[in-house]
C-alpha cells in the first residue's frame, strides 16, 4: 500500500508538471507576433487540418454553387458584355494617351486567391486566411475584393499563407464616397452582431445621401483601388447636430458569400 | 481519499473505449465545426470530448488532449491559438483533478460535472477568442449548449463507456 500511495503521488506530480509545462507552451504561443502564429496556424492547417479542411470546403463549395448556379450564370453572361466594352475603352484609352502624350498607365494588378474563413464560436466571419502569400506577390496590407464588392483586408503575410480581415471585424475600415464625388466618409463594420451592417460616419452634415445611393472605395491610403462597390445606403444612423451624419449601409458582399476573391497588387510608387 | 482517488481512475486498459469516443467527437466537432458554430444553440463537441477526457483519462493526459484540441481549435477560428491550447490545459486539468472531490456513484454527479464544466469551457474559449460577451451569451446560449451537450454525453456514457468504479 506504502509503495502505491507513493506511486499515487509520483503520477499527480508528473500530472500537474505536465500540465504546467502545456500552459506556459501555450502562453508562450499566444504571445507570439501575428506574423509568427501565422507562420504556425498555417503549418497546422496545411498539415493536420489538411483533410478536415478540404471536407468542409467542398460541403461549402457543393451547397455554394447549387444554390447560386442561376446567379453565377447571369454574372458570366454580364461579365462577358463588360469585357467586350472594357477592351474597347482600354483602346481608346491607349490612343488618347498616345494623342497627349502621357506616359504608359502604372501597373497594378489582381491576385486571385481562395479565403478560408476562419469563424469563431457565437460571432460572425471576421477573419480568413488564404494559401497564397508573398511568393505570390501578395504584400500586406491589400485590398480584397470581389465583382460585387469589397471583401475586407490581407493583413499580414507569409511566403506561403496570408491572414486577414473581413470588413465585419470591429477594426476594419475603408474610405468611401459617393459615383458623383458629392459625398464621402468612412466605413466601419455596425455594432449589432445579429444583424451585420455597416455604418458610414463622416459624411457632411449639410449633404444628403438619399437611401439607395451606393458607396465606392476613394482610394485614399492606397490600399484600396478606387471605384469598388462597398454598400448601399439605407438610411439616417445618427445626426451629430451641425457636424457630421452616420448612415446605416448594406454592405455589397457577405463574407459567407465568398469562397474565391482577388488581392489588389498596387502600381509601384513614383 | 486514497480509496476515493483509485476509484474514480481508469487504468489504461478500460480507457480504451473512451479514448475513442473523445476521438470520435473531437473529429465530428472539426468535421462539423461550420455547422454547428453557425447555430447559436448547438450542443458544443469540443467541450464534450475534453469533458470525457477529464473524466476517463489521467489528469496529465486529459491536459494534454486540452491543449492540443485548443491548439487546433485556434488554427480553425484563426483566433486564440496559444491561448485556447493553455486554457483548455488547465481547465481539463483542474476538471480531472476536481472529479475526485465528488462522490462518482451519485447519479446526479455526470450530469452536473458535465453541464458545469461544458459551460466553463464554452466561455473560456469565447473569452479566448475574443467574442463580445452579452447576457444572451451568458446565461441562454452557453446554458443551452451545455444542457445539449450534457445530455450527449450522458446518453454516450451510458451506452459506450463504462462507468467509474463505485466507492
Amino acid at each position: 500500500m506504502a509503495s502505491s500511495g507513493v506511486s499515487q503521488s509520483g503520477r499527480e506530480k508528473v500530472d500537474l508538471a505536465v500540465t504546467v509545462v502545456l500552459v506556459v507552451v501555450g502562453s508562450l504561443v499566444g504571445l507570439l507576433s501575428p506574423a509568427q502564429r501565422l507562420v504556425l496556424t498555417h503549418g497546422i492547417r496545411a498539415s493536420v487540418l489538411a483533410p478536415v479542411l478540404r471536407f468542409q470546403e467542398a460541403v461549402r463549395a457543393r451547397t455554394r454553387l447549387s444554390a447560386r448556379l442561376a446567379v453565377l450564370e447571369q454574372e458570366r453572361d454580364s461579365i462577358a458584355r463588360e469585357l467586350v466594352k472594357a477592351r474597347e475603352a482600354e483602346s481608346e484609352n491607349a490612343r488618347l494617351a498616345a494623342i497627349l502624350a502621357l506616359g504608359p498607365r502604372p501597373g497594378d494588378s489582381l491576385v486571385a486567391v481562395r479565403l478560408e474563413p476562419g469563424r469563431v464560436p457565437g460571432g460572425e466571419d471576421q477573419t480568413f486566411m488564404t494559401r497564397s502569400g508573398t511568393a505570390d506577390g501578395l504584400r500586406a496590407p491589400a485590398g480584397v475584393f470581389t465583382a460585387r464588392g469589397l471583401v475586407g483586408v490581407v493583413r499580414s503575410s507569409t511566403e506561403h499563407a496570408s491572414r486577414g480581415q473581413y470588413w465585419t471585424h470591429p477594426d476594419f475600415r475603408v474610405s468611401v464616397r459617393t459615383a458623383n464625388g458629392t459625398a464621402s466618409g468612412i466605413i466601419r463594420p455596425g455594432d449589432d452582431p445579429d444583424q451585420p451592417a455597416m455604418i458610414l460616419e463622416g459624411a457632411p452634415y449639410q449633404t444628403d445621401i438619399p437611401a439607395g445611393t451606393v458607396l465606392y472605395t476613394s482610394g485614399l491610403g492606397g490600399l484600396y483601388p478606387p471605384g469598388i462597390p462597398v454598400g448601399t445606403v439605407r438610411s439616417v444612423s445618427a445626426v451629430e447636430s451641425g457636424w457630421e451624419k452616420s448612415y446605416r449601409v448594406e454592405p455589397a458582399v457577405r463574407p459567407e458569400q465568398v469562397g474565391v476573391a482577388l488581392v489588389w497588387r498596387k502600381p509601384a510608387g513614383p | 481519499m486514497a480509496e476515493a482517488r483509485r476509484s474514480v481512475s481508469v487504468e489504461p486498459r478500460g480507457a480504451l473505449v473512451p479514448s475513442l469516443v473523445i476521438g470520435v467527437y473531437l473529429v465530428a466537432h472539426f468535421l462539423l465545426r461550420p455547422l454547428l458554430v453557425a447555430r447559436p444553440l448547438a450542443p458544443d463537441l469540443l467541450a464534450g470530448a475534453l469533458l470525457m477526457a477529464a473524466l476517463h483519462l489521467r489528469p496529465g493526459v486529459a491536459a494534454g488532449v486540452g491543449f492540443g484540441a485548443g491548439v487546433l481549435e485556434g488554427a480553425m477560428a484563426l483566433e486564440g491559438m496559444g491561448v485556447l491550447g493553455a486554457a483548455f490545459a488547465l481547465l481539463v486539468y483542474l476538471a480531472a483533478r476536481a472529479r475526485e472531490l465528488f462522490f462518482a456513484d451519485s447519479d446526479l454527479f455526470l450530469p452536473a460535472f458535465t453541464f458545469v464544466g461544458v459551460w466553463v469551457l464554452h466561455m473560456a474559449e469565447l473569452v479566448a477568442v475574443g467574442t463580445p460577451l452579452d447576457w444572451v451569451g451568458w446565461l441562454v446560449r452557453a446554458p443551452v449548449a451545455a444542457a445539449l451537450t450534457t445530455v450527449l454525453v450522458v446518453l454516450t456514457e451510458r451506452l459506450a463507456t463504462p462507468r467509474p468504479d463505485s466507492v
